[in-house]
């Protein structure tokens, strides 16, 4: 079985964002999800302005893809072939529940397009592809918490038995504002820092692998 | 309210509506073309501004065919709105 390396990570928590376990970026715990997320893009300086049609989840999901790809230089061949492996606990709940709100009442049945159009984690990983052109496959499952171990295992089935060279993984999962995501590149490079196993995965989760 | 009261009343209401934080509403051209090249509009911004006009200003659109003139522009959905709102 060929060894799989973990070239880089970033997490992002309640209070802070984390990069290959270093903290880039600090929040202001008493603001709401919402004022922190724009807060880090102003601060990347990003210019996608699809940002703000998003939903929670996908914004959260489209800053750790921003902030976990930014410095390595991969090639439109590497995203052609990339596939996307997410987890959560809360699928699109937080979405699924706004969108819930404005049509339990006949007085007041207000349905947004725009909303409805998130409840689904696929979108999540659509934001992702769209904007780095990934063209492999995409999953995400549910967990009740983060399962480091099913996510190596069923990742090694993926690059052994379905031929996938690259991969982006985590688990991104929020629920008003409650929230954490933490996403992956996982490649055969053997240059890269740390090996691909479910310890390394919890650590760096935990953003404690430096 | 003559039609640049109303461009301008729809300028906040799209940009609100359809979550276009990082434009102002001077950066807006009414005679700009709202999706392709002018504002960047999708398919799901279009169907907003179908909710927008229904909820806003009682119009609901009965053939979807009109909907290319209609939401061509600012000011093109300004005229049909005062073309069709009932008083």
């Amino acid at each position: 079985m060929n060894k799989k390396m973990i070239n880089s990570y970033v997490g992002i928590t309640k209070d802070a964002v984390f990069k290959d376990g270093n903290k880039v970026f600090s929040f202001n715990e008493s603001e709401l999800l919402n004022e922190n997320l724009r807060a880090l893009y102003k601060s990347e300086d990003l210019k996608y302005s699809k940002f703000y049609k998003m939903d929670h989840l996908s914004r959260l999901a489209y800053l750790s893809s921003e902030l976990l790809f930014k410095d390595l230089e991969l090639s439109s061949d590497t995203f052609n072939e990339m596939c996307i492996f997410l987890t959560n606990s809360t699928a699109s709940l937080d979405t699924d529940s706004a969108h819930q709100k404005s049509i339990s009442s006949n007085e007041n049945y207000q349905p947004s397009p725009s909303v409805f159009v998130y409840t689904l984690t696929n979108i999540m990983m659509g934001e992702i592809a769209i904007r780095y052109k990934i063209k492999g496959e995409n999953y995400c499952l549910i967990f009740n918490k983060f399962d480091a171990e099913f996510m190596h295992e069923y990742s090694d089935m993926l690059f052994e038995f379905y031929g996938v060279n690259h991969l982006l993984i985590g688990w991104v999962d929020v629920l008003k504002n409650d929230y954490k995501s933490f996403l992956a590149y996982v490649s055969k490079d053997m240059n890269a820092k740390w090996d691909f196993n479910s310890d390394n995965l919890i650590k760096s989760y935990k953003n404690e692998l430096r | 309210m003559n039609t640049e009261e109303l461009i301008e009343q729809l300028k906040g209401e799209i940009i609100e509506q359809l979550n276009l934080e990082d434009i102002s509403k001077e950066e807006i051209n009414p005679d700009d073309e709202l999706f392709g090249a002018g504002l960047g509009l999708d398919s799901i911004d279009a169907l907003e501004l179908i909710v927008l006009l229904e909820r806003s200003y009682g119009i609901k659109i009965e053939d979807p065919k009109k909907g290319r003139d209609i939401f061509k522009s600012l000011r093109s959905m300004a005229e049909y709105i005062q073309e069709n709102q009932k008083d």
